[in-house]
Parts: structure tokens; sequence; C-alpha cells
């Protein structure tokens, strides 16, 4: 068996899944979560607990929901979990879907190794649904989701943006959710990303930044962003499609895109891809000289960013 | 492990390597996606130049190349774009074919990196490991403007980039990996008015395979087998009298769909859903 190089390390958080909740849209979230890994020394029954939090980061509740045998997968609606829990849903919210091996029952603090904990995260891939039943809307996203912002795992803190999925019209806006999580509800860091939104021509329209607070999710409209700018209609104009670069130097955020009707509640949803499938390898020091040139180019100018703050 | 790794062992076939990758030839693959023109549905690719972003301070335009499929795996299409730096592309089909006509098939896209990106390539950490990969998004609208979108999740098989001979024949030649494969996402029964399938085959190799529906309880609730040519996209169309059955059974509240084989290590299926009469919804399974 591998050293448990991992030390005191809260167990809610050895195999999460958080997403979010959009509750002030006026969609549900409901999560289909797995025991995916089936076999080998790691795999075991889990228990599955939900926790959610406030729009500032305050965990309202945790509720136990049951164990899940490996290989099985089960779905639940979290509006219903959060009315038996008397928790309002009609608010932003982050939701987390711990998935803790039952032999972590009742302890608070545990070693474990970093190939277990890895190992899990590679076999979970856990499915999000938004969803406005009246409108008929039900989408969704699967993601995977290793330990954020823990320097047991992460020396440095970055996050790079690069997604070209800005769809702006006059009845679509193109709406990026960054979550800035940790692994233990102590984490106290704010994150901050700095943003320029370019167009196909890779032509800048405006810069700005956006904090997110610890345990929580922020939304960057880029409808919004360019009606700040004044430059919405021109970039409608242009065809309405572009990109948002982000760079992030003191926090790993996750980022999910999410292309909307605003008739219609209809939404295209996708979490961005890493800079690891692009080139196989990246990471250490390249990578952070790499995030300095781009800081240096596109937002150095800290006079440039009086674009928009979100 | 890959075979890269593999000859990496030996020493002398090593320094040669390094001495390739350092020169600039970085296995490159082109990932591959579904492309639909049909059914009420217009598909556009979206694509960035990345190379600005690992290496900013080389701005420089670079050259995409597009093929496009139809769904028999027909090669209809190739054509070379120039994205500049930082900038994207965003192709529908009369961009890539000249004309508007209906058709659904694979599009793969390769991002061929400039000269003076290739000189920088022995920059990358960990050289002798390292591929370079050409994910892109397609979004699908219909004529409302809802859209869907989502990555592309495997890559073209039998062709790579960048690397030099014999070494890219080596990879290109490795056989398909086939095997079973079931989703985790459980899709509700209620109110699901449509349900298609996209089993797309990214290899050189002709294959078959059975698509399945099981139940929450993972009884088979509906099957059907596939043969798929080479890059064959085939969009399966699950019978509405079938979601009906499954409605009136009661006990099957929520599905989840399967298949004996995928064609290759990561070719999931795409899936597309109508729900009590609203847009079009899509996953990667």
């Amino acid at each position: 068996m591998p050293d448990l190089d991992v030390k005191d390390f809260d167990p809610l958080f050895y195999r999460p899944c958080i997403f979010p909740i959009m509750g002030e849209l006026g969609y549900g979230t409901s999560v289909s979560v797995n025991n995916g890994l089936t076999n080998g020394p790691f795999a075991s029954e889990m228990d599955i607990t939900f926790t959610f939090l406030s729009e500032e980061g305050k965990v309202l509740g945790s509720k136990y929901m049951g164990s899940l045998q490996t290989g099985h997968v089960v779905k639940h609606d979290t509006r219903e979990v959060l009315d038996s829990m008397g928790i309002q849903r009609e608010k932003r919210m982050l939701g987390v879907a711990h998935v803790v091996p039952v032999r972590f029952r009742g302890l608070n603090k545990v070693d474990v190794s970093r190939a277990e904990l890895m190992a899990h995260v590679s076999s979970s891939d856990d499915f999000i649904e938004f969803r406005q039943e009246p409108k008929g809307v039900i989408t969704g996203l699967a993601y995977q989701m290793g330990p954020q912002n823990d320097s047991r795992f992460n020396r440095t803190r970055t996050t790079l943006l690069q997604a070209p999925k800005v769809i702006v019209s006059e009845s679509v806006d193109t709406v990026f959710a960054l979550l800035n999580v940790s692994t233990t509800f102590d984490y106290h860091d704010a994150g901050n990303m700095e943003y320029s939104i370019v167009d196909a021509g890779g032509n800048s329209y405006g810069l700005g930044t956006i904090e997110v607070k610890p345990w929580t999710m922020a939304f960057l409209s880029v409808r919004e962003a360019l009606n700040k700018l004044g430059k919405l209609d021109q970039f409608i104009a242009a065809g309405g499609l572009g990109m948002i670069i982000g760079l992030s130097r003191d926090s790993g955020m996750v980022p999910i895109s999410m292309t909307r009707n605003l008739n219609t509640g209809a939404i295209a949803c996708d979490h961005t891809l890493p800079p690891i499938y692009y080139f196989t390898t990246w990471g250490g020091q390249r990578r952070i000289e790499a995030n300095e040139s781009l800081h240096k180019l596109l937002f150095a100018d800290s006079g440039l960013l009086q674009g928009v703050k979100a | 492990m890959s075979i890269m790794s593999t000859l990496a062992k030996n020493p002398l076939i090593r320094s040669s390597y390094e001495g390739v990758l350092g020169a600039g030839f970085i296995p490159r693959r082109a990932f591959a996606h579904f492309f639909i023109n049909d059914s009420g549905l217009k598909s556009q690719i979206h694509l960035q130049n990345y190379y600005s972003f690992f290496f900013p301070d080389s701005l420089t335009a670079a050259t995409a190349t597009v093929w496009l499929h139809d769904h028999s795996g027909k090669q209809i299409a190739k054509k070379s774009f120039e994205v500049a730096p930082f900038g994207q592309l965003y192709l529908g089909i009369e961009d890539i074919l000249g004309k508007d006509i209906p058709m659904e098939g694979m599009v793969y896209v390769d991002l061929k990196p400039p000269r003076i990106i290739r000189k920088q390539m022995k920059t990358l950490p960990n050289l002798l490991g390292v591929e370079a990969n050409t994910p892109f998004w397609v979004s699908f609208r219909d004529e409302n403007e809802n859209y869907m979108y989502v990555h592309s999740i495997e890559s073209y098989r039998g062709k790579v980039f960048g690397a030099m001979w014999p070494l890219n024949k080596v990879m290109e030649k490795a056989p398909p990996q086939r095997d079973e494969w079931s989703s985790w996402r459980l899709l509700d029964v209620n109110l699901l008015d449509e349900f298609q399938i996209v089993v797309m085959n990214h290899s050189r190799v002709q294959g078959n395979t059975t698509l399945k529906v099981f139940d929450q309880g993972n009884n088979v609730v509906w099957s059907k087998e596939i043969k798929l040519e080479p890059r064959e996209s085939n969009r399966v169309r699950i019978p509405s009298e079938e979601i009906s059955r499954w409605k009136e059974l009661r006990d099957v509240s929520e599905v989840r769909i399967g298949l004996t084989a995928l064609m290759t290590s990561n070719g999931k299926p795409y899936v597309m859903m109508r729900y009590g009469g609203g847009p079009l919804s899509l996953h990667h399974g």
C-alpha cells in the first residue's frame, strides 16, 4: 500500500463534487453522483453527504444521503434536499456532494495517500443538471474535481481561462461561473481574476477584474460587462462571438461557461479545458513564467483595468 | 504507458528522440467532434489560437486545418484557416464546405504551430512525455437561438501530426482500445420527449458495438446493434413509442446508456434530449 502522505486531511473532501445552484435565475440543480472505482485496493462503499453554502460562503447545513456501493450511481434533486433542510432555494448557492469511504465515518481528520485520492478523482465524473421544468429545460455537464487551493496538492494557485465560448446576441448571454473552493471549510482566501473580452480577431473590447470570495461562486456576465464598457452593440454587430481570457495568479478557480437564451431559459453549459489538455506536460516553472508574460502583456498596466470591476 | 515512453527506456533511442522533440517535432493530435447541419440544428466550430497562451512572448498567427466527413465516414471537405494571435475561428457549414447542405458527420481540426513556436517546443516541461492536442468546441443551435455546446472528447485516431517518420507511423498504427462502457449520467424519463445518441468511430478500423439503455436498476430496457465504418457517425433516435413505454412502465424513472464497446478509448457518444417540448440539450456520455 502507498504511504499515507497526506496528513490531517478532512475526509469530507476525499472525493467532492462541488456545483452551482442558480436559484436566483430560477433553475434547480440535480446531481448524479457515482461510486465509479469498482476494483483495486481503494474501491469502497461510500457515504454521501450534501453541504450547502450561502452566497457569502457560509455553511448553511449538511445532510447525510446514505451510502453507495461500488459501481452504483444515484441522482438527487437538490431542490428536494434543500426543502427538507428548510433552506430557501431561490438563492445563489454552492452545493457540495461529499463522497467518503465508510471507514472514515465519525472522523474529522485522516491520513490518506495521494494515490488513493487520485484514484477516486480519476474515476469520478459527476453529472450536474440545471432544470427549469415548466420551460422544458433540463441540461447538464459532467466534470471531475481534484483538490483545489490546497498547498499539499498545488504549490502555486493559478487559473488560465481561454474559452472561445462567448456568444452574445439580443436574446443570448454567456455567463462564466467561477468557483473558489478548497479542501476545508476553513478556507478563507479570496481569489481574483483579471480578464479581457476579445473578439474573433483577438482584439480586446475591454478589461476587467472579478473577485471571488472563498467558498462562493461569482458570475461573470459577458453581456453585462460589455454593457458597462459601452460596447455591447458593437460586439453584437461584429458577430457576437468571442472569448474570455482570464488569468488568476492567486487562486485555482473552477470556471463553468453557460450560454443562456434569456427568453426560453435554454442553457449550453460546459467546463473549460485546463492547459494540460493542450500540452500534456504543462506545469511547473514554465507555467509560472508563461502566466507572468501573459499578465504583463494583457493586464500589467493597471490603468487599463478601468473597464469592469464585477 | 505510451509507445514513446516505452521506447524512451533505451538510452540511444531516448537521446535521439529528445533531439527530435527539441527540434520542434512534438506529436500532435487533432480532436474530432460531431457536426450537424440538419434536423433544425446548425453547428459551429469554436477554436482558439491556444499557442498565444503558452508562448505569449512570440505572438503569431497559426494555421488551422479542418476536415469534414459525412455520416458514412467519407471525407467531404478539407480547408485551412489563419487564426490571429488570441484569435478564434467560428466555422459553420458554409465556411467549411462552401455551401449550405443538409449533412451530419465527424469534423476534426489540427492547429499547426508556426515555425517560431516549433523552435520553442524544447522549453516545454518533461519533453519526453509531451504531446500537443487540439481540442475544440462545437456549438449547436436551433432557429430560436437555443444553444448547446460541449468540448470534443476524443482525438482523430490513425493520424498523428508533428512527429517525424517513423514515430508518427508507429503511433498511428496503434490498434484502437475497445472497452465496454456505461454512462454515469442518470437521465429522467418523466417529461422526456426525444432521446438521441450519437455513436462515432474515431478510428481507422471498422467495428461493431451494441448501444444499450439501462434503467435505474441496471436492467436493459432497449438495445440496438451498430456497425460503424471508420470515421462513421451514427445518430440513433430512440423511438418515441419506446420512451412512452418506459413512462407507462412507471418503474423506469431514470435511464442511462452504455456501449458493449467504445470504438476508441475515450470515444464516448454525445447525447441529445428534449424535455417537455422545450429546447434540446446536449452532453457527452
